[in-house]
Formats: C-alpha cells, sequence, structure tokens
C-alpha cells in the first residue's frame, strides 16, 4: 500500500534533488564557488590538452601497436610462441576455476547497475564534449576531431543513455547475478577485438612498409587465441562452480596447491623448454622418486609405532643433521633437496599422521610431491633448447612477472624468520636481526640491483654461475624480506601477551606456539600492510630497467624508440612512456581493488 | 643462581648456549663470505683497497659544485651533495604539495574532491621510474636553445633544462646566513614574551605582529652591516683551531679513551649497584647482563682500535695532521674554514640577482645557458626532483587525510557546536592534533623520499648513485663504493629520523 | 604429603620486592582461596608455580618435582598444573572446539577423534556443547571462560590454577562460571584461586589465605578467617570488601 505512494512521484524528487546536490557540493558558499568555477576551467583545460595529445597526428601509436609482442616476452622465438599461449591459456584457465569455486555470488540490481552504467557513459559524453576540434601541429593548425564526427558520438552516447534509462525503468527490482555483468563485458571486449580496426604496420613482400599503414583488426594475429583463451575462462568458471555446488570442499585445497605449481611448472617445463632425455628419466629420476616415496611411507607408518614413539625426537633431530652433513657432500641436488623434504616429513609426521585414514592421506601427499619435486627439478636443471639473441629467455611483462612472483614469494619465509628474530627476547638474535633489516632498508633498491648484478658474483664460489635474471630476483627477494619483516613485526606486536602465556599454560613448545597460535593471527592482522608491499614491490621491480634487463620499461625507453630497421620509430618516447604508464597503472589499480575486495571476504569469513 | 647437575637441561644455559651458537654460526657466515670475495678480487688483479679515494678518478660530472673533481672522494661529495640538493628542497615542497591535496580530497566541493582523488589515484599507481621518465620526456619536448636568441633573459624553458635568476653568494654570505637563522629565534623569543605579557597583564600584545616587526628589522639591520657580529664566532673558531693544531695525536686518543671509560664506568656501576642495596637484592635480568658485557666489551674495542692504523689515521685527521686521501681536512681546518667565512673583516653585500644567459657552447654551433650567471635546473634535476616530488607528495597527502579523518570526528562535532567556521576549526584544533597523529609515517615518507633520489641515474642527473657507479666502473672498486653508499644512506636515514624522533617526542611531551 | 609447597619465595621486578617471603603447602584436592588488595602479590606468586613467573630465591615443589632452570622439570610441571586467566586468552583465530584440542593432538599426540570426544564431554560438563564450531569473539564473557576452563582441563591436570577468573566478567555471568568451579572443586580437582569472590570462599575454599604486600598474612579455615580474623591486615581487609 506504502509502496505505491512512493513510486509516485520520482520525477519531481529527482529534480529537487539534483539542484540541491548542485547547492550543497559545489555552491555551498562564495569561496566554495570561486573554487569551483577554477578548478573547473582547470580540470577542462587539462583533459582537452590530454586528449589533443593523445589523438594529435604527431603521435605515432602504431610504435605501440606494432611491438605489443615485444611488450610481451621480448625476444621469445616465434616457432615456440605456442608455448607462451599455453602459459597464458594455463594460468587464466586457473583463474577462471577459482573464480567460479570462490565467487559468492553477489545479486546486483538493475536499477544499481545502470546508475554505474549512467555515469560511465556520461564521462564519455563530457570527453566527446571537450575534446578540442583541432590541435597545433608545428605552427599549423590540424583538424582531428571534426563536428561532424563530434555529433555523431553525441548521437551514439544519447542513445546509449536512453536505452539504460529504458532498462532502467523497466525492470527496476530484478537482479542479475555480478559475474553475468563481467562476462558481459569481458566478451565485449574480445568481440571488439575482432570488429574495431586501427591502423596497423605492415609489409609488402619486400619487407617495405605499406604507407599509410592500413586499417586492420586490433589484435591482428592475436585474435583466435585470445579467443580460445576466452572460452576456456568461462568454461573453467562453470567447472568451478559445479565443484562449489557439488560441496567438494577438499577441492579448495587442490586449487590452492594447483596455484602453488603452476608457476613452477610454467617456469621449469613450459616456458624453458628444457632439454632432457628420456633415458636420464627412466634411469635417474623415477627410481630415485620411487625410493624416496616408499622411504617416506615407511616412516609414516613406523613413527607411529608404539616401540618409536619415544625416539621421535632424537630422529628428527638425526634426520636434520644427516641433512646438512649432506647438503655439503659433492652429491645430485636432487638428493640434497629431497633428504631435506624428508626431514620435514619426519618432523610432522607424528602429530598430522596418528590414525589410519590421515596416515594413508598423508602418504598419498608425499608420494605425489616427491615426484612431482623430481620432475621439476629435473626441467629447472637441463638446459633450455629456447634460442634467443641475448642472455635470458625472459623478457618484457613476463621478465616483470617472474621477478615480482618469485622474488617475493621467497621473501616470505625470510622475513617471517627476521620479524621473529627481531622480536626475540634473546639479546644477540634481536640485534642482529635489527641490524640485518635495517642494513638492507636503509639502502635504495637501486644500489641492490647493482650490488647483485656487479658484485653478488664475488661472493661465491668460483664457477657457481648466477643467471642475470636470478640474480635480480634474489636481490629483490632480499629487499622484500626486510619490509616483510618489519610489517610482520608490526602484527607480532599487536598480540597480547595472554596469547603467549595461555601457549605457555597449556603446554606448547615454542616452535608450536609461534607456528599455530602466533603466527597465524599476526599474519591476519597485517594482510593489508603486506598487500600494499607487494603492490608497491611490483612497481619496485620497474627499476631493473637501470641494470639492463630487458623488462617492460627498458624495451619502452630504450629499445623501441632506438628502432631503425624495419619500421622506424626512432624518437617514439612519449608513446612508450604513457603506454607503460598506463599498462602499470591498469595492474596496479586492479590488484588494489581486488586486494581490497578480498580483505572485506576475509573479514567476514573468521565471524 | 644455582646450577643443575644436568645443566645442559637448565634453561638459562640453553639460552646462551644458543645465542653463542648463532653468533658463531653467523660469523662463520660472514668470514667465509668475506674471505671468497678477497680470493676472488685477488684472482682478478683488483683487491680490495681505499686507495681509490685519493686518486685523481678523471671523470668529469655534470653538474655538482666541482665539476672536474680532483679525487675521488671529491667525485663521490659531488654526488652527495647533489642527492642532498633534490633531498632537501624535495622534502620542503613536497610536504607543503602534499597538505594541500590531502585538505583538498577532504573538501565538501566535489571538483575539488573528486579531481585531487583522481590525481591521486593515477600517481599512485604508475611506477616512479615511469613517472621520472615522463618528466624527461616533457622538458626534452621544448625547442632546444639554438632556437632562441642569445643573450640575457629572465625565465626559460628549452631541451637544456629551467633557467630562472638566482642570489649568488658573495663573499659575506655565510655571515649573513647565520644571522638569518638567528633572527627566526629571536623573533620566537619576542613572540614567547608578548605571549607571556598577554597571559599575565590580560591585555592585547600583539604577539604575532611584534615577531614579524623584530624578524624583518633583523635581517634588514643584518643586510647593511649587522651581519658582522656573527664575526664573533669565527675569532672563537680560530682560537679553538689553535688549540687543536698543538694537540698530540696521543693527546686526543688518552681523551677519547678517558671519556669511554668514564662513561661506561658509570654504567656498570649503576647496574650493579641495583643489586647491592641494603633491603633488596634485585636481580640482574639476561638483558642486563648482556649490556653490562656490551658496554665493557665495546670501550675495549674503542681503545684497542685507536692504537690501530685505522684509528691512528682517524686521530690525525682529528688533530689536523693528516691528509685524508687528498682532502687536508681535520678538526682544526674546519675551524679554520670557519674563521675564514665568519670573519668580521669581510664586506659587501652578502647576495646579488643575477640573470641567466644563453651563450654558445664552447667552439660548437650549439647554445647553452652560461653556468656562470643565473641558475639552471638540468634535465636530470628536473625530471628527478619533479617526478620525487610529485610521487611523495601523494603519498603525504593520503597521511594527511587519514591523520586529518583519525581526529576529525567527534573534535569536530565539538568545535563546530561552539559555533567555529570549518577552516578555524581545521586550523586551530583538528591540525594540530592530527599532527601528532601524522609525523612518524611522514617521517617514513621523508626516508623514502631521499632514498628515490637514487632513480636520478636513471636520467643521467650526477647524483650519488650514479657518480659511485661512474668510479667503481672506472676504477674496479665495486665492493669499497657499495660500503659507501651503505654508510651514506644509513647516516642519512639516521639523521632523518632522530629529527622525526625529536618532534615526536616534543609533542608527547607538550600532553601532559 | 602436600602437591604444593612453597618455602620462603622471593621475587623482584628490579628494584620492586614483590614477593617477600611465601612459604605455604597445599595438600592434593585441597581448594585454596587466596585473597588480598591489589598488588600484594597473589597473581605474582601463582604465576610463578607453573613458571610464568621466574622467583628468584626460595623453592617451590609440585607433586614432588621442584621447579628450577632445568628443563624438564618445567615441562613436567607444566604438564600437571593447568591455568585459567583473568582475560581469558582463548585463540581467536580457532573454533572453540579446536581451542580445547588444540593442546591434545599437539602435545599429547592425541589423534583428532579421541581429542574431540573429550572435547565435548568437557563442554558439556562446563556446560555449552552447543558453542562447539562457534569463534571466540561470538560467544559472551561467561561463556569465553567457560571454554578456557574446558580447555585448561583438557590436559588432565592434577592442579587447577584460576587467576582472578570472574574478574572480568559482567555480573550477570560471573554466577555460570563460578557454578562450573564449585563443581569442579566437589569432583577433587586441586584449586589454587585468586579471586575477590568472598561467596565462592566461604562456600566451596578448603582455606583461605590473605596476601599483602607481598607477604602471606594470615592463613585459616573460612569460618575462623571470616569470623575471627586475626591480624589487623585481615580485619581492615575484610571490613573493606564485606
Amino acid at each position: 500500500m506504502q509502496d505505491n505512494k512512493t513510486l509516485e512521484s520520482p520525477p519531481e524528487v529527482q529534480f529537487a534533488g539534483v539542484s540541491r546536490w548542485l547547492k550543497e557540493n559545489l555552491f555551498s558558499s562564495l569561496s566554495s564557488s570561486i573554487l569551483t568555477v577554477l578548478s573547473v576551467a582547470a580540470v577542462v583545460s587539462v583533459f582537452r590538452a590530454i586528449i589533443g595529445f593523445f589523438i594529435s597526428p604527431e603521435r605515432e601509436w602504431t610504435a605501440v601497436t606494432y611491438n605489443l609482442q615485444l611488450y610481451m616476452v621480448q625476444a621469445y622465438p616465434e616457432s615456440d610462441f605456442i608455448r607462451v599461449w599455453i602459459t597464458v591459456g594455463l594460468l587464466i584457465f586457473l583463474l577462471g576455476l577459482s573464480w567460479g569455486f570462490n565467487s559468492l555470488k553477489e545479486k546486483v540490481i538493475i536499477k544499481e547497475w545502470c546508475d554505474g552504467l549512467l555515469k560511465g557513459i556520461s564521462s564519455f559524453l563530457f570527453i566527446i564534449l571537450i575534446a578540442p576540434t583541432s590541435v597545433d601541429v608545428e605552427g599549423t593548425t590540424v583538424e582531428v576531431f571534426s563536428n561532424n564526427t563530434r555529433y555523431i558520438c553525441l548521437a551514439v552516447g544519447v542513445g546509449l543513455i536512453l536505452t539504460v534509462y529504458l532498462l532502467r525503468k523497466t525492470y527496476p527490482k530484478n537482479e542479475i547475478v555480478r559475474d553475468r555483468i563481467s562476462f558481459l563485458y569481458l566478451s565485449l571486449l574480445v568481440g571488439s577485438i575482432w570488429i574495431i580496426k586501427v591502423p596497423t604496420v605492415t609489409f609488402t613482400s619486400s619487407n617495405e612498409r605499406v604507407d599509410p599503414d592500413p586499417f586492420l583488426p586490433l589484435a591482428n594475429t592475436t585474435t583466435i587465441p585470445w579467443t580460445i583463451i576466452f572460452g576456456f575462462m568461462i568454461f573453467a568458471y562453470l567447472i568451478g562452480s559445479f565443484l562449489k555446488a557439488k560441496g567438494k570442499d577438499s577441492m579448495s585445497r587442490l586449487i590452492l596447491s594447483s596455484w602453488v605449481l603452476a608457476p613452477l611448472v610454467i617456469v621449469s617445463w613450459i616456458y624453458r623448454k628444457p632439454d632432457f632425455g628420456m633415458s636420464n628419466i627412466l634411469t635417474l629420476d623415477i627410481p630415485i622418486a620411487v625410493t624416496f616415496s616408499i622411504l617416506g611411507i615407511l616412516a609414516i607408518r613406523t613413527l607411529n609405532s608404539e616401540k618409536i614413539v619415544p625416539y621421535q625426537k632424537y630422529i628428527t633431530y638425526g634426520m636434520l643433521v644427516l641433512s646438512i652433513v649432506i647438503f655439503f657432500l659433492p652429491v645430485l641436488r636432487q638428493l640434497k633437496i629431497l633428504f631435506f623434504i624428508t626431514w620435514l616429513l619426519v618432523s610432522v609426521a607424528p602429530t598430522i599422521a596418528n590414525s589410519k585414514e590421515s596416515a594413508k592421506n598423508l602418504s598419498i601427499v608425499w608420494s605425489v610431491t616427491v615426484f612431482i619435486l623430481v620432475l621439476l627439478m629435473r626441467g629447472a636443471s637441463s638446459e633450455s633448447l629456447i634460442v634467443v639473441p641475448g642472455s635470458s629467455i625472459y623478457g618484457g611483462f613476463t621478465l616483470t612477472w617472474l621477478i615480482a612472483f618469485f622474488g617475493i614469494a621467497i621473501s616470505f619465509p625470510f622475513g617471517v624468520i627476521l620479524a621473529l628474530g627481531r622480536t626475540s627476547k634473546l639479546p644477540v638474535i634481536r640485534i642482529i636481526c635489527t641490524a640485518v633489516i635495517e642494513l638492507v632498508r636503509s639502502v635504495p633498491f637501486i644500489t641492490w640491483l647493482f650490488f647483485g648484478s656487479v658484485m653478488l658474483t664475488l661472493f661465491l664460489p668460483k664457477g657457481v654461475e648466477f643467471d642475470e635474471v636470478l640474480r635480480a630476483i634474489v636481490v629483490t627477494a632480499i629487499f622484500s624480506s626486510a619490509y616483510l619483516a618489519e610489517n610482520v613485526r608490526g602484527g607480532l606486536q599487536s598480540i597480547s601477551n595472554g596469547q603467549f602465556e595461555a601457549a605457555d599454560a597449556v603446554g606448547l613448545s615454542t616452535l608450536q606456539r609461534i607456528t599455530l597460535i602466533i603466527m597465524p593471527q599476526a599474519l591476519r592482522a597485517v594482510i593489508p600492510p603486506i598487500v600494499s608491499q607487494v603492490i608497491s614491490l611490483f612497481k619496485d621491480t620497474s627499476l631493473v630497467a637501470i641494470v639492463g634487463l630487458f623488462d617492460l620499461l627498458y624495451i619502452g625507453s630504450k629499445v623501441i624508440p632506438n628502432q631503425s630497421q624495419g619500421a622506424n620509430f626512432l624518437g617514439t618516447i612519449q608513446e612508450n612512456i604513457l603506454f607503460c604508464a598506463i599498462f602499470y597503472w591498469i595492474f596496479t589499480y586492479s590488484f588494489a581493488r581486488r586486494s581490497m575486495k578480498i580483505e572485506k571476504r576475509l573479514g567476514l569469513g573468521e565471524r | 643462581m644455582k646450577f643443575n647437575k644436568a645443566f645442559w637441561r637448565d634453561v638459562r644455559f640453553l639460552k646462551w648456549a644458543g645465542q653463542i651458537a648463532f653468533l658463531l654460526f653467523i660469523f662463520n657466515l660472514i668470514s667465509n663470505f668475506v674471505s671468497q670475495a678477497i680470493e676472488n678480487l685477488n684472482a682478478t688483479n683488483l683487491p680490495f683497497s681505499w686507495r681509490f679515494l685519493g686518486t685523481t678518478p678523471g671523470v668529469l660530472i655534470s653538474e655538482g659544485f666541482v665539476t672536474y673533481p680532483e679525487s675521488g672522494l671529491q667525485a663521490l661529495q659531488v654526488g652527495m651533495a647533489n642527492m642532498l640538493r633534490i633531498a632537501i628542497s624535495g622534502i620542503f615542497v613536497a610536504t607543503i604539495l602534499g597538505t594541500v591535496i590531502g585538505v583538498a580530497r577532504l573538501s565538501k566541493n566535489w571538483v575539488v574532491q573528486r579531481s585531487s582523488s583522481g590525481l591521486v589515484e593515477t600517481v599512485r599507481n604508475i611506477p616512479l621510474l615511469v613517472q621520472i621518465f615522463f618528466w624527461q620526456a616533457v622538458i626534452l619536448s621544448f625547442p632546444r636553445p639554438e632556437e632562441y636568441d642569445r643573450g640575457e633573459m629572465i625565465f626559460d624553458i628549452s631541451a637544456k633544462g629551467i633557467a630562472f635568476p638566482w642570489l649568488d653568494a658573495q663573499e659575506t654570505s655565510w655571515l649573513f646566513g647565520v644571522w638569518f637563522i638567528l633572527s627566526f629565534i629571536a623573533a620566537r623569543r619576542i613572540f614567547k614574551w608578548r605571549v607571556s605579557v598577554m597571559e599575565s597583564e590580560g591585555r592585547e600584545a600583539y604577539p604575532g605582529i611584534a615577531s614579524f616587526i623584530t624578524f624583518i628589522v633583523w635581517n634588514v639591520g643584518g643586510w647593511f652591516g649587522g651581519y658582522k657580529a656573527v664575526g664573533v664566532i669565527g675569532f672563537v673558531a680560530s682560537l679553538l683551531s689553535d688549540g687543536f693544531e698543538l694537540l698530540p695525536r696521543i693527546g686526543i686518543q688518552s681523551l677519547i679513551i678517558f671519556i669511554g671509560f668514564y662513561y661506561s664506568y658509570k654504567y656498570i656501576s649503576k647496574e650493579i649497584k641495583r643489586t647491592r642495596s641494603a633491603e633488596n637484592r634485585g636481580i640482574l635480568t639476561d638483558d642486563d647482563i648482556f649490556k653490562i658485557i656490551m658496554a665493557g666489551l665495546l670501550v675495549l674495542i674503542l681503545a684497542i682500535g685507536l692504537f690501530l692504523p685505522f684509528g691512528i689515521t682517524i686521530s690525525d685527521f682529528l688533530v689536523g695532521d693528516e691528509p685524508f686521501f687528498k682532502a687536508d681536512w681535520g678538526i682544526p681546518q674546519f675551524l679554520d674554514g670557519v674563521q675564514n667565512r665568519l670573519n668580521w673583516e669581510l664586506t659587501g653585500e652578502p647576495f646579488t640577482l643575477s640573470y641567466p644567459e644563453i651563450i654558445q657552447a664552447g667552439q660548437s654551433k650549439f647554445s647553452r645557458y652560461s653556468p656562470d650567471v643565473g641558475k639552471v635546473m638540468s634535465v636530470g634535476y628536473f625530471a628527478t626532483w619533479m617526478g620525487v616530488i610529485i610521487y611523495t607528495s601523494v603519498f603525504i597527502s593520503e597521511v594527511v587525510r587519514s591523520g586529518i579523518m583519525a581526529v576529525a570526528k567527534g573534535q569536530s562535532e565539538a568545535g563546530l557546536s561552539l559555533g567555529l567556521k570549518r577552516s578555524t576549526l581545521l586550523r586551530l584544533i583538528v591540525l594540530p592534533q592530527a599532527l601528532r597523529i601524522m609525523l612518524p609515517p611522514m617521517g617514513n615518507q621523508y626516508l623514502n623520499l631521499a632514498k628515490n633520489t637514487s632513480l636520478g641515474i636513471a636520467v643521467a642527473f650526477p647524483e650519488i648513485v650514479a657518480v659511485g657507479q661512474t668510479i667503481y666502473n672506472q676504477e674496479g672498486q665495486t665492493v669499497a663504493v657499495f660500503l659507501i653508499w651503505m654508510a651514506f644512506y644509513s647516516t642519512v636515514s639516521l639523521v632523518l629520523s632522530s629529527i622525526i624522533n625529536y618532534y615526536n617526542r616534543k609533542m608527547k611531551m607538550v600532553e601532559r | 604429603m602436600s602437591i604444593i609447597k612453597s618455602v620462603d619465595v622471593k621475587k623482584w621486578y628490579g628494584d620492586f620486592q614483590a614477593l617477600k617471603g611465601i612459604s605455604m603447602d597445599v595438600a592434593e584436592g585441597e581448594v585454596l582461596v587466596i585473597a588480598g588488595p591489589s598488588g600484594s602479590g597473589k597473581s605474582t606468586f601463582i604465576r610463578c608455580i607453573n613458571r610464568l613467573e621466574q622467583h628468584q630465591d626460595g623453592q617451590i615443589f609440585v607433586d614432588g618435582i621442584e621447579l628450577t632452570n632445568d628443563l624438564k622439570n618445567i615441562e613436567a610441571i607444566r604438564s600437571e598444573v593447568g591455568m585459567v586467566f583473568q582475560s581469558f586468552n582463548l585463540f581467536p583465530h580457532l573454533t572453540v572446539l579446536q581451542n580445547i584440542t588444540l593442546a591434545p593432538i599437539w602435545v599429547r599426540k592425541k589423534s583428532k577423534t579421541e581429542a574431540e570426544e573429550k572435547a565435548m564431554e568437557l563442554l558439556e560438563r562446563v556446560g555449552i556443547p552447543e558453542q562447539a564450531d562457534k569463534f571466540p569473539g561470538q560467544l559472551s564473557g561467561g561463556q569465553q571462560q567457560r571454554v578456557a576452563i574446558a580447555r585448561a582441563l583438557a590436559m588432565e591436570p592434577k592442579i587447577m590454577l584460576f587467576d582472578e577468573p570472574t574478574s572480568a566478567l559482567d555480573p550477570e555471568m560471573i554466577k555460570e562460571v563460578l557454578d562450573v568451579m564449585k563443581e569442579l572443586a566437589k569432583s577433587g580437582m586441586t584449586m589454587i584461586v585468586v579471586t575477590h569472590e568472598m561467596g565462592f570462599a566461604k562456600e566451596v575454599a578448603d582455606r583461605v589465605m590473605l596476601f599483602d604486600d607481598g607477604q602471606l598474612v594470615e592463613e585459616n579455615t573460612p569460618e575462623e578467617f571470616f569470623n575471627n580474623p586475626k591480624s589487623d591486615r585481615t580485619k581492615l581487609f575484610l571490613s573493606q570488601i564485606l
């Protein structure tokens, strides 16, 4: 009964609302009005200048579009490009899977969605309105945006607004799942790369550049792979939702482990195309894997039997000592790492595997882990068959990702250990850890990169060769762990003393107290600072351009503006820097937004 | 303190054994690395040495107080000075800009709030290096100076940089500089005096106007000769310098050792006395024992170190006997420098205005800005300066905004209900409280700014990292240069943190 | 034979002496209430018993084992003594059930099913079995403290120490916790309770002690303590609280 009444009066309320809003927010007082006028004038002129800059005929945007492949993977050979597509496809598949599995299937009211759309379309119209008609090019005025085009765009925009408004009026209360909206946008994006045509640099059969550049679809050579990958993502999303609906909660652990494994598999097998002989695998790897699996399963069985229980501690220490001794002996690297993993198994098996079922689960997990590890190590230690000019198969955006991901991932355990040392009660450990953290943090990142590129090899025994990319990763890990340690320290200090005391009173050992009680709470408390730390480190990876690694920024600032063979792009530094800026911006902004949403979800999950 | 028979299970033993084992492990690790490095360096015919600090590197530095340094040490000093130029001016400008943006983000005016938020979101998410390259591209897009007429001008932007008029320092500028700093102290004194008069006698005593007038009068008087009064400092400096020169090396070594022993003796005896008072028998905790051992150990190391070659060099340097890597310094030389600059016999105007000028570059057809008049902000300086300032001011604006928001709610309501306008509310109530909250994170941003100046190397600005790289490319002493970088940046961080901590503590004391 | 015995125990915090020579003993199955003004050293003393604080002079014996710097002794004593804190100190990132089963699984190496069975029994005993899968933040203060008691009991201690268990609770919740403690006392557990709840002392305690200024001023049965206080300080204390 009451609803009818409120639905009747929308038009007047809206209009009054708009003028009132204008008064409050823009013209509330004399000074505010002056401010509004001045700032609107400033903003409009800045936008006009920017738009004029972008669409001026002086700009050679083809320098960017022609070199997109260079930007993404630098010099990866065309013949092996399928591997790059497999990598991208795998990652997007996992993304879709996680998305489908973890999606809360939030619904959005059509009215709100339409409001958002209206805001977007009106901003677009605003830009069309203020775009300059002509631009000053070296003294002469050149028309870049004729009034006819402007009117056409305006008409299209107004048409869109009317459609959206109609949609809003007809279905105001209906709801759509938010994910479907995202899919709609994505499919529009994928569709547009088939349809939108831009000037593209093409060469005739005699390697002469066609002038003027013909209009070809946007991502000319890569439309098909992108469409296929988009299809994969939707497929993965559906699988993910299906699994979630079936209630398979253990899938979340599987998905998490796939995320951990995927980068390792990509780096050691897919991207590198390692030169391994099947004979090596059959004679060396499989026997080693089988041996260690059996050893592990035996260990799990016996460690919990009655006779051995009192000796568990000694076996664990003995295993540790054995691993350290073997580390210094000249044996296969695989064996060294496998011994350490076995020690980890031996130390946790008594507590985890104390029932028949959990022992069985642990044995399965153990065997699978051993096999995967052995295969990964085989891949990583074989020579790469990829032929590239230059010393590294990684370049461009791939390199940025590689350094950021592995640098940050490796720094996590070290950062946590440093933080624990810094807050320790034992003065020697505390002082040493504080000194390390402060020394690493006090020097700028670029000096660490120089350290890595010229000095790191000095400290290592002769013959230990480090790929320059690996050096950058090591140095990034060192730098990141110091900052991470400070963040984790904040979390550690926020835990009340009572938690320590309760853990002591209940009989937990120091190690158990740290891993079970303190660290989960500390880490949870500092997720926001850690996330912003990760984002800023991602931005800092651009510094490797200074030490000559071929990352995105180096290609944009030095490589492309010096291209004079084939397509001459000399001096196109402005376009390339702008591209780099926009590219980084898109990624960093999306991270930040995504992480805010995830933080909210984690807060929800706890209670 | 009783000892168990099974001492290996004693908690105290375990703690100390563990720490000593850890210490030995770390020492072992470090000595392994160091010996490996020395071995590798020896194999390449470039053993580790500090000699390069004294040899002439034969490089040309594009800007700085000396462009053709005579020693490696001087070259590095030029780099440090360049870095400090950007860092100090950057901190001031970024603070002001950041505060304006931060307040703008909280404005009720929709356009102002949206545009400043937009600016912040844009700048935050683009890496600093990209932004520095952007500013470099901006200034390189201006026409080259050849396209302008040669001659004097007031202000100019070209692809070689920005030129503007500047005050050139003359002989008496140091005297005036000190006088100028004293004027702040004088104005502050007057301000406090008038405020106390206002409070005790209950009448308007115009503290603001009085201090402002004092400031103006003091400086005008100083300009026309008052600065000579500062010459008294120079006179004292010359006496001290003579005194130091007479001091033999052993004298200063003994003095330092004596001071060290005195302080550590006082500290240790204080700690031990706590355990011997008549009624109580306080027990020393682990930390206390450790501190006592460290105090004693440090003094011993100091005493022995002063007699080792490096310590002897330092002591000679302090008494002015040793030319330190071609730089003839020492405390007496420093005092002599003070005396020369602050000499009451100097005359003339402290500063003169000079305008920039475009002249021919050497014998070529290119033009350049004259280095003798006006001031030129080179391309590298501009790009680094702009990039670092805008980037840091965006982060400072975040700090300001969260500081104000942390105070805003209840305080604003109280102030508004008292009838205060928003601007007065902000100025008198919110900002002072917010300042206390903002200080530590602001200090953090300053440290980041100082470290970010190192990106100048990407745009050929000769700050310390760039100069260091040039030097080690020339002389091959990578590790030594790295250690110098570490020492320099650690010192800068330490000084900055101490200043911030000092203000932090001062603000806290004002509370109670 | 006493299960807890302290001989002239002294403790300093820097210059300040918190315990000035406490000698006492507790028999097995006895319920001891320690009362006294703030700062009198009561909490310090019982925290010395399970080594959360370290005494500097004198001796403490728990079940015949002396509390020294010997790691083995400390661990043995801690496994026999359970503690309930004033601020509950439940682990906020674990559910109620996980809070209780954590120590049995990781320290006593019990299996998960066994530990959970025991935990549910204990939750029934303290009266809140339905809260097993909730997080501590979702429970009221009284419920949290009862979970804390269950958590301590899960390790099957011989002695339970209570450090002002009801001081942080709203008045309506004090009763539910005291009821659990009364049932525990009746079942024969040795308990040392530092509290201001004199009603509890009168009802359940076998002995009451008064601490003041780091010293044991008076100890007696509840009837004697409340009706015939011998020391002046006891009289002053009683006049202030009753």
